[in-house]
């Protein structure tokens, strides 16, 4: 089916897809909010699991991305987490880094097929997921038994000791680094965007272990690049005429108050609660992932399962990762109900008089 | 603190509108699907719709979901809200140029 009729093979939309949408986008949304990406992973593939078309799936998700991405970046602005400049800079070389992805895609389907693409996809969520997701959780556990702050690391801390112009003061995120050294990290988070559909699991990991910036102020900054990335992806998806433009508003009726109570929810919570709930979504969703593979080297001829075992393989794949997000929001909504809580009975207790 | 009666029913006069608001574009969207849906999947300039609809979507509905979680006494830590003000209070100490001038009359 070429692209023209597959914009206008556009789904039916009945109370159980409305309702699904909603909800989804709600989670997604409060876990954007919170750790500055994510949701496009359980978005696109719920969509079409709901019929949509995979080209039509990524168009309306890219459409409601970026204004998402706005609202939440606005809302931590105004939290002072936000370093637009930092935001800015890394946007333009995630730009090259998705341009880079798409031409590897291209290389791998013209190669080895669509379900040589998928598993090229699964294998690429596979390595960074567990590796960078695995870091950053030992990271956070680490700080939460310490107690401590959030800790430059000694790969930032050098880099930022280089004097190689241009050089950047990053007032938000309290740092002085060259341009040069900011580069990989953009191009590693467009990269990945065009692979796996969330720069953001590398982006956010990439501007507090290489560049230096805290969680906070790393994850708040994430939602600039992703609003850059998706405003350009969406103008790109519209002149094809593939969004559908029902499913988008549908989704940000949910993910509008879910990512501005993820942001709120940023102002509870000490740093290494965002490199938690990040690292356990990052896991989850390898997890989520690696279920999926057997589905893909048995249709490239690699392996043979039964088809009844790929089927149950593929629908627990799935709910893993729909798994993956509750158990953010979970996370995320029980720490800032927690710390809420706190902060209130602080104000009756010293508002008490005597 | 507690709030004045005023503010209260101001505050409640905009979650109000912001509703009608939000209900209104959805209503709108969705009562003239099809014409909305031919228009929006024509591509070339037409690919400014919905980049134009999803911004105003967010901006309308945005405030309104975040006007729901005010009133819902979802707000941000009030320590957060007080050392972001006081980084924004400390003013730049501004130096006075000290260097000789030649001036003409």
């Amino acid at each position: 089916m070429d692209l023209i009729q597959q914009g206008m093979s556009f789904i039916d939309l009945d109370i159980f897809n409305v309702t699904f949408l909603f909800i989804v986008g709600f989670i997604g949304g409060l876990v954007s909010g919170f750790i500055g990406s994510g949701g496009a992973f359980v978005l696109t593939p719920g969509m079409m699991s709901l019929g949509v078309p995979a080209t039509v799936a990524v168009a309306s998700n890219m459409c409601h991305k970026f204004p998402k991405a706005m609202i939440g970046a606005y809302k931590r602005f105004r939290y002072g987490q936000v370093d637009i400049k930092l935001g800015l800079i890394v946007a333009v070389s995630a730009g090259v880094g998705v341009q880079i992805g798409i031409q590897i895609q291209h290389w791998i389907r013209e190669t080895w097929g669509e379900a040589g693409s998928n598993l090229y996809v699964s294998i690429a969520f596979l390595v960074v997921l567990i590796t960078v997701g695995g870091y950053v959780m030992k990271d956070a556990i680490k700080l939460s038994k310490s107690g401590e702050d959030s800790v430059v690391t000694k790969l930032a801390k050098k880099l930022q000791s280089i004097n190689l112009p241009p050089m950047i003061h990053l007032k938000t995120a309290d740092l002085t680094i060259s341009v040069w050294f900011t580069i990989p990290v953009g191009i590693a988070t467009g990269l990945l965007a065009a692979t796996i559909a969330v720069g953001g699991f590398i982006g956010v990991p990439g501007m507090i272990y290489v560049i230096g910036a805290s969680s906070l102020v790393a994850s708040a900054t994430e939602l600039v690049v992703a609003f850059v990335m998706g405003f350009s992806g969406s103008i790109n998806w519209g002149l094809h005429g593939l969004i559908d433009i029902r499913l988008t508003v549908i989704i940000l009726a949910g993910s509008l108050f879910g990512v501005q109570l993820g942001a709120i929810g940023t102002t509870y919570v000490k740093d290494y609660m965002i490199k938690l709930v990040m690292s356990t979504i990052m896991l989850m969703v390898a997890v989520s992932r690696g279920l999926a593979i057997p589905n893909y080297l048995t249709k490239i001829g690699l392996v043979e399962i039964d088809e009844q075992i790929i089927y149950w393989l593929d629908k627990t794949s799935f709910a893993v990762m729909c798994l993956a997000l509750t158990v953010g929001a979970v996370i995320i909504l029980g720490s800032m109900f927690k710390a809420k809580r706190a902060e209130t009975l602080l104000a009756k207790a010293s508002a008490a008089p005597g | 603190m507690t709030q004045s009666p005023q503010s209260q029913s101001r505050k409640w006069l905009k979650t109000a509108l912001l509703a009608a608001a939000t209900v209104g574009i959805y209503a709108a969207l969705f009562a003239n699907e099809a014409t909305v849906t031919k228009f929006y999947t024509k591509g070339s300039f037409y690919a400014a719709l919905p980049v134009l609809t999803a911004f105003a979507f967010s901006i309308i509905h945005g405030a309104f979901a975040g006007q729901c979680l005010e009133m819902l006494g979802i707000t941000a830590s009030k320590s957060t809200i007080a050392s972001t003000t006081i980084k924004k209070q400390k003013q730049p100490v501004v130096k006075k140029d000290q260097r000789a001038r030649l001036t003409v009359n």
